[in-house]
């Protein structure tokens, strides 16, 4: 009897000690994400990025294209339409999760939800930075693959109500910490927008270069028709002046 | 008084009650004949039948077997409705409690039955209350109300009322049971007046002896069958 | 039956009240009282029918009549770019209306969602476009003032068609307004200020927001784009509801559609001279309109899915009413039962009298009905009486309650409703004839030689 326990008890504790070897194997999620995160415009580089991106939406409800210049520097985010000529002059300042928006003509800023939808696919938070390795609680839960490449499947949880998204599904190549794909989900679970990522663009931060996001297509997961496309070009180091980012000086 | 053709003829009547399990015969088979202008009167002890055979008469309850015939007309062919108007245009009721309807007045009380004969006009109306209030001595309480009468004059309203309508038969079912015997002779006598004047026809019944000295005719009934009929 | 006779009978009936006085007193005091009390809720319920009316056809700009697109009422919330009316459908409907002489005025609304901004903070809100001439009809309605001061004595500032030309208005409601920190109207401040850009970062910065009245509105365009305006509160309303009185905007048609980006509406709202023409006027506007009326949807202010809050507060008053009016009807016919019961077994010699002298057993019931029947009438008069005396002392009284989903105190009034006296008592007085009838036709069936003898028991 005593011989059986002891055999019993070796064989799960081994077993149990390789899980842990295991998992001990894989980084941590949250630096999974700064390394995604940085490739989508966060924190690349200290005193400041600027890109621009169009916006393409196209479904349904017709189709609309809109140009955004867009300044970076922490948490803080700045974008600028530029075309076309309608547009022109709106503003978006990320001052971390808050969002203010302001266009010519008014006279204040108007605080707005990141959820709120921008346009088409696109909510007001999927134009700036994104910031899932503070906004969000992530857990790797599986390593899949996906287009030939070796993910992991990241569950991201919001840490506060006023980010993005309640939960996202997110996949990042194992080999360049790159996100590919995610799903964006309601507090319910279910999900309502997919999203796939490409990286063909470079960003220098003077040191060394990144892989910067390309390309974001946002489809409605309940009619795929309604599509959104985020094309991004140009990121560039810059030092950009603290003051851009203070929500009185959008007034002018 | 000149007496004439017969306007009730009672052929055969018998009539049976259901008291529980027991069936009472209240009439066993009683004929009888009552002409116009006659002052009769019915005579027995208490329970002998006397009232059911005055109900049958005035058509207010239904023979067993039998028929009746009131001046022409056998009852039983006819419907609740015909009943009760040839109860108002023939018949005339005197009750032993008067029955009369306290929130009305003499004239009042007096027109009742008239108001639903539709044969006689208002003015027509008028005069024959006022005729039969002053036949009965009540011409001077025209406006009095039943409680501001006397038993007597009560009564006399009660033979007001029955005389109103002009009946073929004027029934009184013990008239003078609630009277002390004073009034009670001169209600007696007020009603052999009016069987002279107006040569209406009288059946009244009674048990009082002294009563019978003044009707021109007594039908004896004991045990529900006629034991004879005398004429004084 | 000739006049004298009834005459005659109503005149012994009148008089038989007083036989028995103390138990038709008792009778007649249930009925008047049960009486009063369905007086009393009939006025409660035709006050507030009357307050919901007007407050649905002018208060919420309803109209008798509204035009909208077919499944609109559905799906507009959603999808209003889809389930809107565009120009060309504004055009065929106001080309119709202009020929329909029982139309008072006719205008169109946009609704939508959005966000409103005091600069440092948004909070949503549902707006309402209209037309300003169409605003000051509606709003300045005597029915709706005569109906809602409740609602209406609470407006703060000047209504928005007063603005001047370069202000672009909006009316907020007081709930929101709180959520917003903004107290003062445009007409209360300073305007000579110049505008200050607050540091939202300060800790006293909720302290400033009333220095001025001016609000960003921003939604999302039909097109799909975000927008935002700029608006100055010329006034703060109730909507007389805690549901909306923290999130409706009322503004011009013009504003409205600029923030959409749009130039449909959402529906159009048709008031009419007479009210009687409500679903007339639908008639014609559908013939009017011809092929392009199957595209529409063209309703009563009364209809659920438009007077959703008149509807379901109606139905429960009515059924609230109904209810006191079922108790009432079973007061008056048990106590008239009761009463006539006990009456003509008491009188059944002289039920028996009446039928040897010659009353049928109709004429018989009769004399009883009648005796029901006005000690009825007298009591729903007294009950009329007492009701008005009562009604008449609850409005001077000023007593104010606060019913479920209203906001602010609703003072309690009572209309007294001519019809529903008449109806009421003519129910009542016919209910007192049934139950009469049917508690005298057993004795009536009686033998009568046992109602003369007393025997009939």
């Amino acid at each position: 009897m005593n011989y059986l326990s002891s055999a019993l008890i070796m064989t799960f504790g081994l077993a149990i000690s390789h899980q842990q070897t295991l998992l001990a194997a894989d980084p941590s999620a949250v630096d999974i994400l700064k390394d995604a995160d940085r490739a989508r415009g966060s924190a690349a580089v200290e005193e400041g990025i600027t890109w621009s991106v169009k916006v393409d939406t196209s479904g349904e409800d017709g189709s609309n294209s809109v140009s955004y210049l867009l300044k970076v520097k922490g948490s803080d985010a700045l974008a600028e339409a530029v075309a076309p000529a309608r547009n022109k002059g709106e503003m978006m300042l990320f001052n971390d999760r808050n969002i203010w928006f302001f266009k010519p003509g008014l006279k204040k800023p108007v605080a707005i939800s990141p959820r709120q939808k921008l346009m088409g696919q696109a909510a007001n938070g999927d134009i700036a930075s994104t910031n899932y390795a503070k906004d969000y609680e992530g857990t790797i839960m599986a390593t899949e693959t996906v287009n030939g490449e070796a993910c992991w499947k990241l569950d991201l949880k919001a840490k506060a109500k006023n980010v993005t998204y309640d939960k996202i599904r997110y996949w990042i190549s194992k080999k360049d910490r790159l996100g590919v794909k995610a799903e964006f989900l309601t507090v319910s679970g279910d999900v309502f927008k997919l999203a796939a990522f490409e990286y063909k663009n470079k960003l220098n931060s003077g040191t060394k270069d990144y892989a910067f996001v390309s390309k974001m297509t946002i489809t409605d997961a309940l009619n795929p028709k309604n599509i959104t496309t985020l094309n991004y070009e140009s990121p560039k180091p810059s030092k950009l002046s603290d003051s851009l980012f203070n929500v009185n000086n959008l007034v002018r | 008084m000149t007496v004439g053709a017969p306007i009730v003829e009672l052929i055969g009547i018998t009539k049976t009650y259901q008291l529980g399990e027991t069936k009472v015969e209240a009439l066993k088979g009683i004929s009888l004949s009552l002409k116009k202008g006659e002052f009769t009167a019915i005579v027995g002890a208490s329970g002998s039948g006397k009232s059911t055979l005055l109900n049958m008469i005035g058509c207010i309850d239904e023979p067993t077997t039998g028929s009746i015939i009131l001046d022409g007309v056998d009852v039983h062919s006819l419907d609740d409705n015909k009943k009760s108007d040839l109860r108002n245009r023939k018949i005339g009721f005197i009750f032993q409690s008067f029955n009369l309807i306290p929130v009305l007045d003499v004239f009042e009380n007096v027109e009742l039955p008239l108001l639903i004969n539709p044969a006689i006009s208002a003015a027509e109306r008028t005069d024959r209350v006022h005729q039969a209030i002053k036949d009965v001595g009540l011409g001077d309480r025209i406006r009095n109300r039943p409680d501001q009468l006397s038993g007597g004059q009560r009564q006399r309203v009660a033979i007001a009322r029955a005389l109103a309508g002009n009946p073929a038969l004027v029934m009184a079912d013990e008239p003078t049971a609630n009277l002390d015997s004073t009034t009670s002779f001169k209600i007696i006598d007020l009603m052999l007046d009016l069987n002279a004047k107006r040569h209406v026809t009288f059946l009244f019944s009674t048990h009082d002896e002294k009563l019978m000295s003044k009707v021109s005719r007594k039908v004896h009934i004991a045990d529900g069958m006629l034991v004879g009929a005398s004429k004084v | 039956m000739n006049l004298t006779l009834l005459q005659s009978l109503s005149r012994m009936a009148w008089r038989n009240l007083r036989r028995n006085f103390r138990r038709n007193l008792a009778t007649g005091v249930a009925i008047t009282a049960g009486f009063t009390a369905f007086l009393l809720a009939a006025g409660y319920a035709s006050r507030v029918e009357s307050v919901l009316r007007y407050y649905t056809i002018y208060g919420l700009r309803t109209g008798h009549v509204t035009i909208q697109k077919k499944g609109s009422l559905e799906m507009y919330a959603i999808k209003p770019r889809l389930w809107s009316l565009d120009e060309n459908a504004q055009s065929k409907i106001t080309t119709v209306l202009a020929t329909m002489t029982q139309i008072e005025k006719s205008g169109r609304l946009l609704k939508g969602q959005g966000l409103i901004g005091n600069g440092c903070k948004t909070f949503p809100f549902i707006a309402t476009g209209v037309d300003l001439d169409v605003e000051q009809y509606a709003m300045t309605h005597p029915e709706l003032l005569k109906w809602t001061p409740h609602i209406t004595k609470l407006n703060i500032g000047r209504p928005i068609w007063e603005a001047e030309a370069n202000v672009s208005p909006v009316a907020v409601s007081i709930g929101l307004a709180k959520l917003l920190g903004k107290s003062k109207t445009l007409d209360q401040i300073d305007r000579t200020q110049k505008l200050s850009i607050l540091d939202c970062s300060m800790p006293n910065v909720r302290d400033h927001f009333s220095d001025d009245a001016n609000v960003q509105l921003a939604s999302g365009t039909w097109d799909g784009q975000l927008n935002a305006s700029d608006s100055e509160m010329m006034q703060l309303y109730s909507t007389g509801l805690v549901e909306t009185n923290s999130s409706s905007i009322v503004l011009s048609m013009n504003q409205l559609q600029s923030l959409y980006n749009t130039k449909n509406i959402a529906s159009y709202s048709v008031w009419l001279k007479d009210a009687k023409d409500t679903q007339s006027t639908i008639n014609t506007l559908n013939e009017k309109l011809g092929d392009f009326a199957n595209e529409l949807e063209i309703l009563p202010w009364n209809e659920e899915r438009i007077g959703p809050y008149y509807v379901g507060t109606m139905r429960f008053i009515v059924t609230m009413v109904g209810f006191i009016g079922c108790v009432l009807a079973l007061v008056i016919i048990l106590s008239i039962f009761n009463s006539a019961t006990m009456t003509v077994i008491e009188r059944s010699e002289e039920v028996g009298m009446l039928r040897s002298i010659g009353y049928t057993r109709g004429l018989v019931r009769l004399v009883f009905v009648l005796e029901g029947f006005f000690l009825t009438v007298v009591s729903t008069v007294f009950g009329i009486i007492v009701g008005l005396t009562s009604m008449f002392f609850v409005n001077r009284s000023g007593i104010t309650f606060r019913p479920p989903g209203v906001e602010g105190g609703l003072q309690l009034i009572l209309v007294p409703n001519f019809w529903v006296m008449i109806l009421a008592t003519v129910c009542v007085s016919s209910l007192a004839v049934f139950a009469t009838w049917i508690a005298v036709s057993g004795i009536s069936k009686k033998n009568i030689s046992e109602l003369v003898a007393g025997t009939h028991r």
